[in-house]
């Protein structure tokens, strides 16, 4: 068992998972990942500072193409060129773990509030090729399971795989339950391949008349949201989309049955909402809601608890 | 807009030149990496046998980064345009030469954006005329030898294409030369360029490209000084 920083889980669950080679520029909201890195990937030229997002994005793929497996840490912001870099490994099947986290600027004003705001860029179209799969922590032991898992997913799938942190999930310093003889992050003969991790967590929505969704530091504001709602006689239950992109359709609508409504309660400007809502199918019975903040930078289970009581 | 190629460039004999430079110096297409990405540069890999990725346009450098950690049984050759190498991809090959990374690379400087249609690159002259600048380019060219020296390359070449055995012999050295190694071949590019320039020909402009006075040859490391 170990304290580890949601980025510190990242690098060494990635490392578990067959990382071979680290690039990355490094900003504040990042530099623990790239420092974990650096300590860990020890032979030469195995961890490199780039010189920008996109040249750490290609490295990555230049060490999945070569046969290893490269994995890089960029700000959400930074995605922009970056992107088509990402695409091309899922066009041209190049294994690769990205992290992206947060999704402002990594401007030292208001690093202390979080930001989902990445959501919607990370769902990178393009027509004709699969969407990459990003996946979304939810503590430092889920960084660690999902780096891990993603790894071994980037390999199986031969493509780029994305893990999208908010800047409270990365800089939150958790247990996480090593395996036995593993160091810091210096598990580098990865052990038993994880099973894929499930696409969703649910709670208590068997019988709920109010779904909240909700991923990353949200999702646990919100569970606590959805136990004093019971409390109070609310039949609130949770869905979080552990896999954020492709966004879990089957599973959404499997656990909305008819006449409930739905409440989306993410940190941005209800970019999550929009693709629910969009498509119209989960919620067509009942009402999509959306719980946005994208300014007090938190949303705490007293809010949550005052929108399912509106939607209820 | 773009333009008709012309065959006076050189670039398909340049390929042969270093597909056969590449058998001289025993490194066979198993020992091989070719990286290009987009510019008249990357038909230059299309001579050569072997592995060779395509990348977005810009990345060829730290693509070959990665590559050269992950596969350090291979040779990882890159080709740039002047274009990606001072351009879109610039800071890469500073970082590059300056880390030292495990890379060969091969500039086609042809002094012009030619795939677009003609407008002024990184190394277009002061005064050289495009058909976006008519009137003349306002800056000096920048000097990608002297830059790739300077940020720290281990090994720098320059030669003009059409010179045959001497290139030859340039091209065997670069084959092995220490990484992080740089060599920049000077081109012709009549379509988009020459003939904006007062070329009768593709074959004045080469002409006078052979009589302009470029340092050429092994720059560095250096084996005496340079006049």
């Amino acid at each position: 068992m170990k304290l580890l920083l949601g980025n510190e889980a990242v690098a060494a669950g990635a490392i578990a998972g067959g990382v071979t080679f680290f690039a990355g520029y490094p900003l504040a909201a990042t530099s623990e990942i790239h420092l974990a890195f650096f300590r860990s990937l020890q032979s030469p030229g195995a961890a490199v500072v780039a010189e920008d997002t996109d040249s750490a994005v290609a490295a990555a793929l230049g060490a999945g193409a070569g046969g290893g497996l490269g994995a890089t840490a960029l700000a959400g912001p930074t995605l922009g060129a970056a992107e088509e870099l990402v695409l091309y490994g899922t066009d041209f099947r190049i294994p690769a773990l990205i992290a992206v986290l947060g999704g402002r600027s990594d401007f030292s004003e208001r690093m202390e509030s979080a930001e989902q705001g990445a959501a919607s860029r990370l769902r990178l179209h393009r027509a004709g090729s699969p969407l990459p799969p990003v996946w979304v922590p939810a503590s430092s032991a889920d960084c660690y399971a999902l780096a891990k898992a993603a790894a071994h997913e980037a390999v199986a799938r031969s493509a780029p795989v994305l893990l999208y942190l908010d800047d409270v999930i990365a800089h939150l310093r958790e247990p996480v339950l090593l395996p036995v003889g593993s160091g810091d992050a210096e598990a580098t003969t990865a052990d038993s391949p994880p099973s894929s991790p499930e696409p969703v967590e649910l709670y208590r929505t068997r019988d709920a008349t109010v779904i909240v969704v909700a991923f990353g530091i949200v999702a646990r504001a919100a569970r606590t949201a959805v136990r004093l709602a019971r409390e109070q006689g609310l039949r609130a239950g949770l869905f979080r989309p552990v896999r954020l992109w492709p966004f879990p359709v089957a599973e959404l609508e499997a656990a909305v049955g008819r006449e409930r409504a739905i409440l989306v309660a993410e940190l941005n400007d209800g970019q999550v909402w929009e693709a629910i809502a969009a498509r119209g199918s989960a919620g067509a019975r009942g009402s999509v809601r959306s719980l946005a903040e994208s300014r007090e930078g938190m949303l705490t289970p007293a809010r949550i608890l005052a929108a399912i009581r509106e939607a209820a | 807009m773009s333009v008709a190629c012309a065959p006076s460039c050189g670039l398909d004999q340049l390929g042969r030149r270093v597909a056969a430079a590449l058998e001289r110096a025993r490194i066979s297409p198993r020992d091989r990496i070719v990286v290009t990405s987009g510019g008249c540069a990357s038909f230059v890999a299309d001579s050569i046998e072997g592995a060779h990725h395509r990348v977005p346009l810009g990345r060829s450098l730290p693509f070959g980064l990665g590559l050269a950690s992950a596969a350090p049984s291979r040779a990882i050759y890159v080709f740039l345009g002047d274009g990606e190498a001072a351009g879109v991809g610039g800071n890469h090959l500073i970082h590059a030469a300056r880390r030292g990374d495990r890379i060969r690379t091969l500039v086609v400087n042809n002094e012009v954006l030619g795939g677009p249609g003609g407008f002024p690159s990184p190394t277009t002259p002061l005064g050289g005329r495009t058909a976006a600048t008519p009137s003349g380019s306002t800056s000096p060219g920048l000097d990608l030898a002297a830059l790739a020296g300077t940020a720290g390359a281990a090994w720098v070449g320059r030669e003009i294409v059409s010179a045959g055995e001497s290139l030859d012999a340039l091209l065997e050295e670069f084959a092995t030369a220490t990484p992080f190694a740089f060599l920049e071949i000077v081109a012709p590019c009549y379509p988009a360029f020459g003939r904006w320039n007062g070329f009768a020909s593709p074959e004045a402009m080469r002409e006078a490209l052979a009589e302009r006075a470029l340092a050429v040859g092994r720059l560095w490391p250096r084996r005496e000084a340079l006049p």
